[in-house]
């Protein structure tokens, strides 16, 4: 046997030398020719874009704060209800049971690692492509600042994670354990600052859904205000508000008409790009918070009604607040009625419906971008560092009052205490964005969610028990079974 | 078979006779007679009729006649034909010899085919089953794999699908893979062929014409299959057609023509019941008065149909000494009990065998094929989700609302969003389905050319080119005429062409030496070199868009939107194998088999394998302490044990690192861009899947071999399985596939052949058995100890592949009853039990609640014949399996617009305090319990054929008609339309699972077979 053996491995040396048994690629490149070019450094830079695209497609990115907060909830299908009843588990066991991962957790945990890998590939292989330096330089910042966006996105749902700076080569290369929130934030810092150096175009000559220099110190306003580090995050807003590139649309609905896109790109810094074309990509709220059974023709081509705000949260704007005609009790039916708001919906009597994604002429595509970035964000990020540094000072009221005015709003009430002032400016933040995936982790970040949460109920949602737990998303048990390194967040232990 | 020195003394004698007789007897002499078939007293056309130690002879006529002027009345005439028992008959001086050939079936000398090469039966010591060709177009079959079905033990053929043309999955001896491939490698005329495709996709195999099987060996063992290396763990299956034979020609007609229907609807319900529904549902009265409405439409009725079914078959056999070939034509037509599904092969066949001189022979076999299908979604793997699950015909037909209409008064296709005020808009009319074009064309062509030179005595050296090419073309057209008015719009129909061409091209050199020494030792030894490329080129058009439904998908040019992709691919495989048999005094065999892989699919670390077998057999009835005993006629014993491969689950690159284009793209300034990116981590270490297997059998001969008992039992672990490890997502990506899990299977096999009767009444009974068990040992080296293959199908260390963990039904919440938290609880809503007691519901409560894994299936046939008339039977049966019914998971959940289960009638109400049906309700879904899990158990009577042979008329040999009946019943209590249903086709993983699959139809059929 053993002679037979070693006389057929002697033939097979003899007869074949094992160039033959190569392969011969056709259809695709072996990642190792790839990154030369500049044609293939904007491919592999474009790749680095598509995660973005995953995070709100559902979109994971305002579904999951949105229906977790106090200002709109979901029809309690496919799961949507386990987030706004603080039901889910660390499997994500029914969204993944109704296929609705892409609106779950999970979903920002999948699509941010595969955003960074991506911008690694970039930063690890760009350096060496053969191609004009200006533009390599800014492919990698923008990989730079993507990858920051991405880590930011991540940490903000899930606390601690793993940062990961190399590509992953080999099967040993994808194990990395977590690091604490305060490291990640460094390095979220660390690709901002190299993203800010990469030379990148300012607005209008940047291309849309591209980050323009100032998107990035936006990015960065923001990701300190989560990091509390409210020196950096005044400075980086304020940098944003002196460099004259961008000012807020006297109208605030024109930053949502599907007819005035591209105008609102004055004020909508940076957004999730959608367009009608086919193929193209796409996300759900436009048909999400549409009446059912595509009633509106306002709202949608094809909606469902699955989606509203709560009539309590409604009832906390002024009259005179403009941003309230973002919301309705009531919509025009194909007929031209106007239905009523009992019955806007079947699940419950006091229904409210969102305007902020309407699209009523698209039936291929969407028009309506989702806005990542605002510059009324950066006010209020503003006013709020100031605010948190310094106390209620002349500085912060302006800022908080630029965004106050263009409401429609009178000033706001002189001589408030820090916390009051700061109370204000979150309760400015809530009338802002809602709708716009920010709220709830106004409240996960101040602690808030614990007594806001419990009273934010209607007839649909009577009781919801929050937990302190829930301050952050439970890394999926799938990642936790597929990495030994990892270690769950504390409270889901 | 006579014993050797009679038969010798017997020639010499003869010899002697002959020499002193010649010289007295030297006058011509003229012989006629007529040769039949023993017992049944057909005439036997083609037998050749030799005068003993010359050339000279002749062969009888179509009338089983023949004439010969024989030199004297001793002369000695020599009967033979293949199959039957030469027979030598003196002259003496007679002027008529007639003469009955007995079958030659289970003689000694009956050959079996094995890999690369054949083998007498008595000699082998592995594993291997025949079947019988004409047992393989008992029933109706398209496909080959369809009549393997329960003939053979161990073997388990799952029909997943009704379809016209559909897929099959053939395991032998269990499911040996978990992300590989399980299907066997099909070897046809000695070019391999692979089997595989998804739930709605053509058969590859149903591109041969069963009809020019010869016949089908299942190489089921390690020392049987290991000859085919790196493909053979899941088994071989030799398929060999119909070759020339010297002699008269015979031209046979073989036709018939059925009509099929659906065996079963699924009760649903009706207009009145559906009305009151919807309206507890939407709490109003959308139908002000249900009662009203009576039974409405059933839309089960209007997509299923009776659709015929036929064949035609011409075949020509014969040949000269030198020459024989054999030639068919067929034409196959099976429309589907379903609309718009339908399969349609023209096959043509020539096999040419020509002895060039004593040393050289050639032969070539062409085989070309033409199969159109037509398919049809029937359903969905999508649970609980009315929507999707509705998006098929079956699905469409179950959920449609007996309140609409299928058609506009002027014939029509009524879309629902037009009826009841829109009410319905997202429901789809089930006839829309009717109108998608989904059509499949293939062209296949299998050519194998041969040459055979005899080199020395005993030594033989074989060459052989096969090429097997196919071309497919895949149409695809979903009409605007199929969307609601109020939808319509400027990216309205959908349609794409789609080319695919695989070329496959295999050298075989076999040197093969035969010899017997000493009288008594048998050797053959057989070395094999073998190199095989396949290349693979695709390229398929996708528009949307179409300004009208006039060209379909012919002019996609006009279409608004298009996209484009393709590609190509190539893979070789390099293979080196040698076996030994050996054997002595027909008493004690040893066999000894290596082959070694080489394949481009392989990982750098691993370009080569080495699959070697040994297997023994000891023929105890020739054995002096045996042999005597009068009711045993025959008693073997085999052994085996070897390493086999399959590397069905690899595709070529795998296990390189390359970018894609695949699933990366945004848009920037308006335009959708795509982007490229790395698409994996590369696994250098990538290889074949390995299995041991071991075999013991046993072949029982009692009675004159009137009743044959075969036996085997076999263990057989498989490691280095291909498994999809997950990878953190951190790393970007989510899966890395590598050799890394293992799993067992191990079974007893049990065949039984008996001929009851043998007289002028024939009756004979066969049946097997089959007891296999799965186990899997380890999935990623210890870390995953389970892992859900579908919400409910579950991937388990120590558990059968696929066994089903879910929450524990426990009835219906009712008033007054605490609701657990955790679950969608609701008064009227479905309850599980909280088996770990936390007072709350949560994933930790799902158990193992089922296994999709029959304990047994066995199959069952028997055989009358009296005079003219035939008659079988033959049936097939599974028990102990599972089916989790998941469509009840989407039509017994009431959330409005579709329609249910009858059962909903008795829905939970506060009055009506079921504890079964959920009351209606527009959120919320039925926990994933085993509430659908039922008993998959079943006994399928399979075909029931009646025949009758016509008396001879002149020019004809024989006419035979039948009428048979295929699919008569199904004893089961399965609740869906079909108990051998697989949603997702042959998965390893996910199995006995129902969410609403084509359903096989019941048909009958007449027949008639002329041979001229």
């Amino acid at each position: 046997m053993k002679a037979i053996t070693k006389t057929l491995y002697i033939l097979a040396g003899l007869t074949l030398s094992a160039c033959e048994l190569d392969e011969t690629i056709y259809s695709s490149i072996y990642t190792e020719a790839f990154y030369k070019t500049a044609s293939d450094a904007e491919k592999g830079l474009i790749a680095a874009y598509d995660p973005l695209a995953d995070l709100y497609s559902g979109p994971a990115m305002t579904m999951v704060p949105d229906m977790s907060d106090d200002q709109t909830y979901p029809r309690g299908v496919v799961g949507r209800n386990t987030l706004t009843l603080f039901t889910y588990d660390v499997n994500y066991t029914t969204q993944k049971s109704n296929s609705r991962t892409n609106e779950s957790p999970q979903q920002i945990w999948a699509s941010g690692y595969d955003g960074i890998e991506k911008a690694n590939w970039i930063i690890a292989k760009v350096p060496a492509a053969t191609m004009n330096e200006t533009r390599k330089k800014q492919i990698i910042g923008e990989a730079y600042f993507l990858r920051a966006f991405y880590l930011w996105a991540l940490t903000k749902n899930f606390g601690d994670v793993p940062i990961k700076t190399t590509p992953s080569y080999s099967e040993a290369d994808a194990i990395v354990g977590k690091s604490p929130k305060t490291e990640v934030y460094k390095q979220i810092y660390a690709d901002l600052d190299q993203a800010l150096e990469a030379g990148l175009l300012s607005y209008p000559a940047v291309d849309k859904g591209r980050p323009s220099k100032e998107v990035v110190n936006a990015l960065y306003a923001k990701a300190a205000l989560y990091n509390e580090d409210w020196a950096k995050a005044l400075e980086k807003a304020q940098a944003v508000i002196t460099s004259g590139k961008y000012s807020l649309i006297p109208d605030v609905r024109d930053v949502y008409r599907y007819d005035k896109e591209d105008a609102a790109r004055i004020e909508n810094m940076w957004a999730y790009e959608v367009d009608p074309i086919s193929p193209g990509r796409s996300h759900q709220l436009v048909g999400l918070f549409g009446p059912p059974a595509s009633a509106g023709p306002e709202y949608a081509r094809t909606s469902f009604g699955s989606m509203f705000a709560y009539m309590s949260f409604y009832k906390s704007f002024s009259a005179q607040d403009k941003r309230r005609q973002l919301l309705d009790t009531n919509y025009v039916d194909k007929a031209g009625k106007i239905v009523p708001q009992r019955s806007i919906t079947p699940i419950t009597t006091d229904g409210v419906l969102v305007k902020k994604y309407q699209d009523p002429i698209s039936t291929s595509g969407l028009i309506s971008n989702i806005p990542i970035l605002r510059l009324a964000d950066m006010y209020l990020i503003a006013a709020e560092a100031e605010a948190r540094l310094n106390g209620a000072t002349a500085t912060a009221y302006e800022y908080i009052n630029t965004v106050r005015k263009r409401a429609g709003l009178a000033e706001l009430a002189t001589g408030l205490s820090k916390d009051a002032f700061i109370e204000a400016v979150l309760q400015e933040r809530a009338w802002e964005f809602f709708a716009e995936g920010d709220r709830w982790y106004d409240l996960t970040r101040t602690g808030k969610f614990l007594t806001v949460i419990p009273k934010a109920v209607n007839s649909v949602y009577p009781t919801r028990n929050v937990q302190a737990k829930h301050k952050y998303f439970p890394i999926p048990q799938d990642e936790l079974n597929a990495n030994p390194k990892l270690e769950q967040n504390p409270d889901w232990k | 078979m006579k014993p050797l020195p009679f038969i010798a003394r017997l020639s010499l004698w003869l010899l002697v006779m002959s020499l002193f007789s010649l010289p007295l007897l030297a006058q011509n002499l003229t012989v006629r007679g007529r040769v039949t078939t023993d017992g049944t007293a057909e005439p036997l056309p083609g037998v050749n009729v030799i005068i003993k130690g010359t050339q000279q002879g002749t062969t009888t006529g179509a009338d089983g006649q023949y004439q010969l002027t024989v030199p004297n009345g001793n002369t000695i005439l020599t009967f033979s034909y293949i199959g039957y028992v030469t027979q030598e008959i003196k002259v003496a001086n007679r002027s008529t010899i007639n003469l009955a050939l007995q079958s030659d079936e289970r003689s000694l000398n009956e050959v079996v085919v094995v890999g690369y090469g054949t083998q007498r039966k008595i000699e082998t010591t592995g594993a291997i089953a025949s079947i019988k060709a004409a047992d393989l177009v008992q029933t109706p079959v398209a496909n080959v794999a369809q009549g393997l079905q329960a003939r053979v033990a161990g073997v388990q053929v799952n029909q997943n699908t009704g379809a016209p043309g559909g897929n099959i999955s053939v395991r032998i001896r269990g499911t040996n893979s978990i992300n590989g491939n399980s299907e066997p490698l099909y070897v046809v005329d000695g070019i391999q062929i692979s089997n595989g495709g998804g739930i709605n996709d053509v058969s590859p195999l149903s591109t041969i014409n069963p009809n020019d099987i010869e016949s089908v060996e299942i190489l089921k063992d390690a020392s049987a299959s290991a000859i085919y290396g790196s493909r053979a763990a899941n088994g071989v299956v030799l398929i060999t057609t119909k070759r020339g034979k010297s002699g008269v020609t015979r031209v046979t007609f073989d036709s018939y023509y059925g009509v099929q229907k659906a065996a079963k609807t699924l009760p649903v319900l009706n207009a009145a019941e559906f009305a009151q529904l919807e309206n507890e549902v939407f709490k109003n009265k959308f139908y002000p008065d249900p009662a009203s409405l009576g039974e409405g439409v059933n839309w089960q009725n209007i997509i299923f149909r009776e659709a015929p079914i036929q064949n035609h078959q011409l075949s020509i056999n014969g040949g000269s000494e030198k020459t024989q070939l054999a030639l068919s034509a067929n034409y196959f037509d099976q429309k589907g009990i379903i609309l718009n599904s339908a399969f349609k092969r023209y096959s043509f066949r020539m096999n040419v065998d020509h002895k060039v001189s004593d040393r050289v022979k050639v032969g070539a076999s062409i085989l070309g094929s033409y199969a159109i299908n037509s398919g049809i979604t029937t359903g969905s793997t999508t649970i609980g989700d009315a929507a999707v699950v509705t998006a098929s015909i079956l699905g469409a037909a179950v959920g449609a609302p007996p309140t609409l209409q299928p058609y506009r008064p002027d014939g029509t296709l009524f879309p629902f969003g037009e009826q009841a005020g829109g009410q319905y808009r997202e429901v789809t009319n089930p006839l829309s389905f009717a109108n998608v074009l989904n059509q499949t064309a293939i062209r296949r062509t299998l050519a194998n050319f041969y040459g055979d030179f005899n080199i020395l005595k005993g030594l033989t050296y074989r060459a052989s080119f096969n090429v097997d090419m196919q071309n497919s073309l895949r149409d695809t057209y979903s009409p605007r005429a199929n969307v609601n008015q109020s939808d319509l719009n400027d990216n309205s129909g959908s349609g794409s062409k789609g080319n695919a061409n695989n070329l496959n091209l295999l050298h075989e050199s076999i040197l093969t030496y035969n010899q017997i020494f000493a009288g008594q030792h048998s050797v053959k030894a057989t070395a094999v070199f073998a190199t095989q490329t396949e290349t693979g080129n695709s390229n398929t058009i996708s528009a949307t868009g179409f300004p009208n439904d006039a060209t379909q998908n012919e002019a996609l040019q006009l279409a608004l939107n298009r996209t484009v992709s393709s590609s190509r691919s190539s893979q070789r495989l390099d293979s080196y194998l040698a076996r030994v048999n050996y054997g002595y005094k027909d008493k004690y065999f040893l066999d000894l088999t290596a082959r070694v892989d080489g394949s481009s699919k392989f990982g750098a670390n691993h370009k080569y394998g080495l699959f070697p077998a040994i297997s023994a057999a000891w023929r105890i009835i020739e054995e002096p302490f045996v042999k005597s005993l009068p009711w045993l006629s025959d008693l073997k014993l085999r052994a085996s044990y070897g390493i086999t491969g399959n590397a069905g689950g690899l595709s070529p690159y795998q296990s390189l690192a390359t970018v894609s284009a695949s699933g990366s793209d945004y848009n920037i300034n308006h335009t959708y861009v795509t982007g490229i990116n790395p698409s994996g981590i590369a696994n250098p270490d990538l290889r074949w899947e390995r299995s041991a297997q071991a075999d013991i059998g046993l072949d029982i001969g009692l009675l004159n071999n009137r009743l044959s008992v075969i036996v085997d039992v076999y263990h057989k672990r498989t490691n280095d399985l291909l498994y999809v490890k997950a990878l953190p997502l951190s790393s970007g990506y989510s899966t890395i596939t590598g050799n890394f899990a293992s799993l067992e299977n191990r079974g007893i096999e049990l065949a039984v052949n008996s001929i009851i009767l043998d007289g002028p009444l024939k009756w004979s009974v066969s049946g097997n058995v089959t007891v296999n068990r799965n186990k899997v040992l380890d999935l990623d080296g210890g870390t995953t100890r389970e892992r859900f293959i579908t919400a409910y199908s579950l991937l388990r260390v120590g558990s059968p592949l696929g066994v089903f963990k879910t929450y524990v039904f426990d009835g219906i919440n009712q008033t007054g009853e605490t609701i657990l938290p955790g679950y969608d609880g609701r008064l009227g809503g479905h309850k599980v039990k909280d088996m770990n007691g936390d007072g709350a519901i949560s994933s930790a409560d799902q158990t193992i609640t089922g296994d999709p894994n029959p304990r047994v299936i066995y199959g069952f046939s028997t055989n009358l014949s009296y005079k003219n008339f035939d008659f079988s039977a033959f049936l097939s049966g599974s028990q102990g399996n599972d089916i989790y019914n998941a469509s009840r998971l989407s039509f017994e959940m009431p959330l409005g617009q579709r329609n249910q289960f009858k059962g909903l009638a008795n829905r939970w109400s506060p009055t009506n305090p079921s504890n079964q049906y959920v009351s209606g309700f527009q959120a919320g879904r039925l926990p994933i319990s085993d509430f659908v899990m039922e008993d998959g158990s079943y006994l399928r009577c399979k075909n029931i054929t009646l025949g009758y042979r016509l008396p001879a008329i002149k020019g004809v040999q024989q006419i035979r008609v039948y009428a048979s009946a295929n699919n008569l019943f199904t004893l089961t209590n399965y609740s869906g339309f079909d108990p051998e249903v697989n949603s997702y086709a042959g998965s390893n993983t996910a199995i006995g699972i129902d969410n609403l699959v084509y359903p096989q139809a019941r048909s009958i059929l007449g027949g008639i077979q002329v041979t001229f």
